[in-house]
């Protein structure tokens, strides 16, 4: 197994994406990931919820954002909707500290969540963008040290929330679903993320099912990869549970024995942190061994 | 093997031997069925047994006493003989093995038959399922007919077999081919495909076809283009979009500290709390002079009877104690700057 390692960055927001290992040392600089997809649905939230818990699970201080400002839901998928009271706007207006607006998850103490603002407030256009670097800043230096990881929930489209969240990241993750309309919405986004100089994005396929892939009805994870031309950092498969751990407020990688989902969510998280990407993928199930009553069709 | 060994209780008239305590048996062997060659014989053994009587009992009654337990013991023996005789019938009815295999043999075959047309179907099956399988393109192959996908860098359906060295230590999992086992399911790994070159092929595309720059002034309609401005840096904010009614005025370093503060009370909550605090100081102040005003019906409870002397006159004049009728003028004068105070206190946010 590769050694854990933790680069370090420069100052600049976007800088060039390099692979610096370095020995484990207190970070002075958070790695600050923009989780986006273009296309609404696509699972940016549940992959939001279940890397970071992945990543705090590993060991890893994490600072969740919702940076949706109209529509507020990893609160719900994380199971911490009552212990919302103060968000970054209230923060901005001076109503509370920042630290009070963070909300600490009970099950992982190294786990925050933030949520930009409550569904009935807004943030001025343009003013976003600069609230979520003041607080990367705020985050860096506070008195229980700066976190290993800022995961940024990137709302739907390439409106000014998507404008909002991506300015204070320097590295992206997309989600896309093997159809074609998602991978157009996430080629575009792709090229936005780019054009912002935010070149290291690499991509997790969702809701993907071998099944359909085997029938050809749906296009294979290599498929999707030769369309968008970026790196792999996890494929999901479709899995009911993830409904269901919606439902309950607890995300899956928390399931013990752990799905199928949570498992690649967890793979996906652990390259996350090694700056690695998939070299090989799953493209279909082979036939278990079954005793000899199954020639028979039992 | 197997011998049928059957009791036959048999009034015999064949010499026995008696002797002082007891009875003694007497077998003989008999064979019958000589045609079962499978070392199956029914045989049978005849006991002949005879039982000792009360000496001292005369001979008839010995005799007769003989006989009737012997005719007791004779009923039970009956029975039994006749389960043996019925047992003997039984096997003599059933037909020799030869025989039965003979007449088996038609239904043996019919079950070999039937195992033989159940392979037949089985096979039959998973050649029909494996050729429609392959014949049906699947919805796939529109994407490729509508120029989504390109043809020649498919061929993923078929299955990889790694028997070149696969140097990728991530996917040797299985020992003949790659596979692995996730959850109690089985898949088959096939490489990555996408190259570095292949990525900047990409990039270089979208650097074409995606032209944005980032917005850093934000206009209403009917704002003026500030000059020196970047017109791609420009954003419009339509007049019905529900962000422009939130754009205000705000501070922004005011809003930085907010973010930035680490310890205290934030700032807005301090600055609602001093307003209070003066507010609340103010009003005191204004009760605390409203009780320093003297009532003039109350007053006259004190007042003393007027005495008309010149000179109490002028002592009274002198004194500023009787002068109750109202405010002076001087002292009006230390009341402006509460009430001032009071009027700047209400004016902060």
């Amino acid at each position: 197994m590769r050694k854990l390692f933790l680069p370090d960055f420069n100052n600049s927001t976007h800088p060039e994406s390099t692979v610096q290992p370095q020995a484990p040392a207190r970070r002075r600089h958070p790695r600050v990931v923009v989780i986006t997809s273009g296309k609404g649905g696509v699972g940016k939230t549940t992959t939001t919820a279940n890397v970071g818990l992945s990543l705090a699970h590993l060991g890893l201080s994490v600072v969740t954002v919702d940076a949706d400002v109209g529509l507020r839901n990893l609160d719900l998928l994380l199971g911490l909707e009552n212990r919302v009271n103060y968000t970054l706007v209230e923060v901005l207006n001076g109503d509370c500290r920042l630290d009070q607006a963070l909300v600490r998850d009970k099950r992982w103490s190294n786990f925050e969540l933030l949520c930009i603002s409550k569904p009935r407030s807004k943030l001025p256009i343009g003013f976003g963008g600069k609230a979520l670097v003041w607080l990367v800043e705020s985050l860096k230096d506070r008195q229980e040290g700066c976190p290993d990881f800022i995961l940024i929930d990137c709302p739907a489209g390439i409106d000014a929330g998507f404008i909002t969240a991506i300015t204070p990241a320097n590295e992206a993750v997309l989600v896309t679903t093997p159809d074609i309309t998602s991978l157009r919405d996430a080629d575009r986004v792709t090229g936005l993320l780019e054009c912002d100089g935010i070149r290291d994005i690499k991509m997790i396929v969702n809701r993907v099912r071998t099944d359909m892939i085997k029938g050809e009805d749906m296009m294979s994870v290599l498929d999707v990869q030769e369309m968008l031309g970026l790196a792999l950092l996890g494929v999901i498969p479709e899995d009911s549970e993830v409904i269901r751990s919606t439902n309950r407020g607890y995300p899956l990688v928390l399931n013990k024995p752990p799905t199928l989902a949570g498992l690649a969510f967890e793979q996906a998280a652990w390259r996350l942190v090694e700056q690695d990407s998939m070299q090989a993928v799953m493209m279909e199930e082979e036939p278990k061994n079954r005793g000899w009553f199954s020639f028979f069709g039992g | 093997m197997a011998s049928i060994w059957t009791l036959q209780l048999h009034a015999v008239s064949s010499p026995h031997r008696i002797t002082s305590n007891g009875l003694e048996l007497r077998t003989g062997l008999g064979s019958s069925y000589g045609y079962l060659d499978c070392n199956r014989r029914i045989t049978y053994r005849k006991f002949v047994w005879r039982a000792f009587s009360d000496p001292g009992s005369s001979d008839e009654a010995k005799q007769t006493q003989k006989y009737v337990i012997v005719q007791a013991k004779g009923d039970k023996m009956l029975d039994m003989k006749n389960q043996v005789g019925r047992l003997q019938e039984t096997i003599a009815s059933l037909p020799p093995v030869v025989f039965l295999m003979k007449r088996q043999s038609g239904g043996n075959f019919a079950i070999g038959l039937c195992i033989l047309a159940t392979i037949l179907v089985i096979s039959v099956r998973i050649y029909m399922a494996k050729k429609s399988r392959n014949s049906r393109p699947g919805s796939v192959a529109d994407l490729v007919r509508r120029g989504q996908l390109r043809s020649d860098r498919r061929g993923i359906s078929t299955p990889l077999k790694y028997e070149d060295p696969f140097n990728n230590p991530m996917v040797k999992v299985g020992k003949s081919d790659s596979t692995i086992e996730m959850c109690g399911k089985v898949y088959r790994l096939a490489p990555v495909t996408l190259t570095k070159e292949q990525q900047a092929i990409h990039q270089k595309r979208r650097s074409r076809a995606y032209q944005w720059k980032r917005p850093t002034v934000f206009l209403r309609d009917g704002d003026p283009v500030p000059p020196d401005v970047d017109p791609d840096a420009i954003r419009w904010i339509p007049a019905n979009h529900p962000f422009a009614t939130t754009a205000s005025d705000i501070d922004e370093d005011l809003a930085q500290n907010n973010v930035y503060q680490k310890h205290g009370v934030p700032f807005r909550i301090q600055a609602e709390h001093e307003a209070l605090q003066r507010k609340l100081e103010a009003l005191q102040s204004e009760q605390k002079f409203k009780k320093l005003v003297i009532d003039p019906g109350a007053a006259k409870d004190f007042e003393r009877p007027f005495k008309p002397h010149p000179k109490s006159d002028d002592h009274v004049e002198q004194s500023p104690s009787y002068n109750h009728l109202g405010p002076k003028p001087s002292k009006s004068e230390h009341f402006p700057n509460s009430f001032e105070s009071h009027s700047n206190s209400e004016e902060l946010p």
